[in-house]
């Protein structure tokens, strides 16, 4: 019933949390039981004590009885106490003899040791002094025979010094010798050395002198070459500049002619006002595409003539429609600029 | 067996006090590792859908289509696809007044997505601060009950005459166990806690760097469909 207002989202979420609480008890429970399988082997707390038994019983006759029983033992024990006492003292005595026999014997032996180890100790002394005697005429003999080597040792020390002196005489002379062939040699070395330098230093002269001759002659031939490049360019701009300025007095001429037709052309297509002075100089701007077709006029100064004037100079121009192209190709502008006469 | 009756019986000999204190701890502990297996599914679910979304939005699909399907799907508008949801019908409405500026659109749904990824947070924050609360203080709940069990076991030692420690023992080892449950509730929490605050972080940033993507993408289309309309 409670399934019709709980949403998906929520029931979702419920689900999620018994999910979550399941695991969450699984954990513990898993815990608990780890826990429970630790602690199996604690040992219980309390002691087992051993149990006591108690019998009553009626004890009046068992105390009579026990008393004279100790009575007749105790006179028992006093007279083996006695026996025992006499057998003791006598037992004593005969170990006090024994004793006395036993030291008497002891100081005997002790004595005969004695003057066993005194013999003893005396042999020993002649045996050590006999021993010494040896051993100093033993040590006198090694060193006479050590003087004696000593002395042969040092006749052959001297023998090989004297050798050694000898040796290092030659080596020296010959050391001598051979520095002064080394010497000869170097001496041989450098004149060799200065030579070849020598000839080096003048075959660099010789060829350092070719050499300059050569870049002389070079540089002469360029300048030659350059003069005459020179000349050369100098005629071809002259030459340019004359065809230039005959293309330049062309164009002007053109243009001149381009110009007069397209005032005649306005002039034609121009209606009078009744105002007009004579003596009217209008410049007069005008836009074309190429063909000669015209977009626009307008009057730009300097230009003295009334309104009525202007007007019928743009009029015209508009009237004309399409100034020349053909022929004028070469001097033809998007924009150009004439100035309208009007002389009466 | 034996040893078995004989925690158990700990438990049961103990007094009233202490065992409310273990009852207490093993509620805190059964409460806790819920709310950790649940944490631990609704981050991994946010994160893997997350990558998910991420990877559909940046394979060029078209934006309205993408739309479409996010607001027709009814359980899944959280997270990334909640954030583009809402700011995209923020865009989409403003854009219906002609005379907004391409900021002024550009704002508003970034003000939208805001207050979604706000939204979005405190979800996944939800119940994040019991498991701190449990970490912190359930060991000194179970410290308390362990006090209070050796306080009561040292005063009936008081009036005996022959005092051993076979008296005091069962008292202080029952009192012990609270120590024991409370440290055994209060680890697990704070692991998870660790664990779980670090992951929320990393999807903030995340959902944020998302946010402004998406916002930049918004006012580029913004400014075209101004440039279009002013030609």
């Amino acid at each position: 019933m409670m399934n019709r207002w709980i949403s998906p989202e929520r029931k979702q979420a419920i689900k999620d949390q018994l999910r979550a609480l399941g695991l969450a008890l699984a954990v513990h429970i898993g815990f608990v039981l780890l826990f429970l399988a630790g602690t199996w082997s604690w040992q219980p707390f309390e002691q087992e004590t051993p149990p006591v038994r108690v019998t009553l019983v009626d004890m009046g006759p068992v105390v009579e009885q026990r008393r004279e029983d100790e009575e007749a033992e105790r006179r028992r024990q006093e007279q083996a106490e006695q026996e025992r006492a006499e057998q003791e003292r006598q037992r004593e005595e005969e170990a006090e003899r024994r004793r006395q026999e036993q030291l008497e014997q002891q100081r005997q032996e002790e004595e005969q040791r004695r003057q066993q180890e005194l013999e003893q100790q005396r042999r020993e002394e002649e045996e050590r002094q006999a021993e010494e005697q040896r051993r100093a005429e033993e040590a006198e003999r090694q060193r006479r025979a050590e003087e004696e080597r000593r002395a042969e040792e040092e006749r052959q020390r001297r023998a090989e010094e004297e050798r050694r002196a000898e040796e290092e005489r030659q080596r020296r002379e010959e050391e001598r010798r051979r520095v002064e062939e080394e010497r000869r040699r170097a001496e041989e070395e450098r004149e060799r050395e200065l030579e070849e330098l020598r000839r080096q230093r003048e075959e660099a002269q010789r060829r350092r002198e070719e050499e300059e001759a050569r870049m002389a002659e070079i540089a002469e031939r360029r300048a030659a070459e350059e003069a005459d490049r020179r000349a050369q360019e100098e005629a071809e701009r002259l030459r340019l500049a004359e065809e230039q300025a005959a293309e330049d007095a062309r164009r002007a001429t053109l243009r001149e002619e381009y110009e007069s037709t397209i005032r005649e052309l306005v002039r034609r297509n121009w209606n009078r006002p009744p105002t007009t002075q004579p003596g009217v100089r209008c410049d007069v701007k005008v836009v074309q595409i190429p063909g000669g077709e015209i977009i626009d006029a307008t009057i730009v100064s300097p230009c003295n003539a009334d309104d009525a004037t202007r007007r019928s100079i743009t009029a015209a121009v508009m009237r004309v429609g399409e100034f020349p192209y053909r022929g004028y190709e070469n001097v033809f502008a998007r924009e150009i600029v004439f100035t309208f006469r009007y002389d009466g | 067996m034996n040893g078995e009756l004989q925690v158990w019986d700990l438990i049961m000999e103990a007094g009233l006090l202490v065992q409310g204190v273990m009852a207490l701890l093993l509620l805190a502990s059964i409460t806790s590792w819920m709310v950790i297996f649940q944490k631990r599914q609704m981050l991994g679910r946010a994160e893997s859908r997350a990558r998910k979304f991420e990877e559909q939005f940046w394979s060029g699909a078209d934006l309205t289509k993408l739309y479409d399907k996010v607001a027709g799907d009814r359980t899944g508008r959280e997270g990334l696809e909640g954030i583009f949801e809402s700011g995209f019908r923020e865009f989409t409405r403003l854009r219906e007044e002609k005379r907004l500026g391409a900021d002024a659109l550009t704002t508003g749904a970034q003000r939208a997505m805001r207050v979604t990824l706000t939204r979005e947070m405190d979800r996944l924050e939800h119940r994040l601060s019991f498991l701190a609360t449990v970490g912190s203080v359930s060991p000194y709940v179970g410290l308390f009950g362990t006090v209070w069990g050796i306080m009561n076991s040292f005063r009936g030692l008081a009036g005996a005459h022959q005092a051993t420690i076979a008296m005091v023992a069962p008292g202080i080892s029952e009192a012990l166990i609270a120590t024991a449950m409370g440290l055994f509730a209060a680890i697990p929490a704070v692991i998870a806690f660790n664990k779980f605050s670090n992951q929320v972080e990393r999807l903030e940033v995340r959902y944020d760097n998302f946010k402004e993507e998406f916002a930049t993408i918004l006012h580029r289309q913004a400014r075209r469909l101004e440039e279009r309309g002013a030609a």
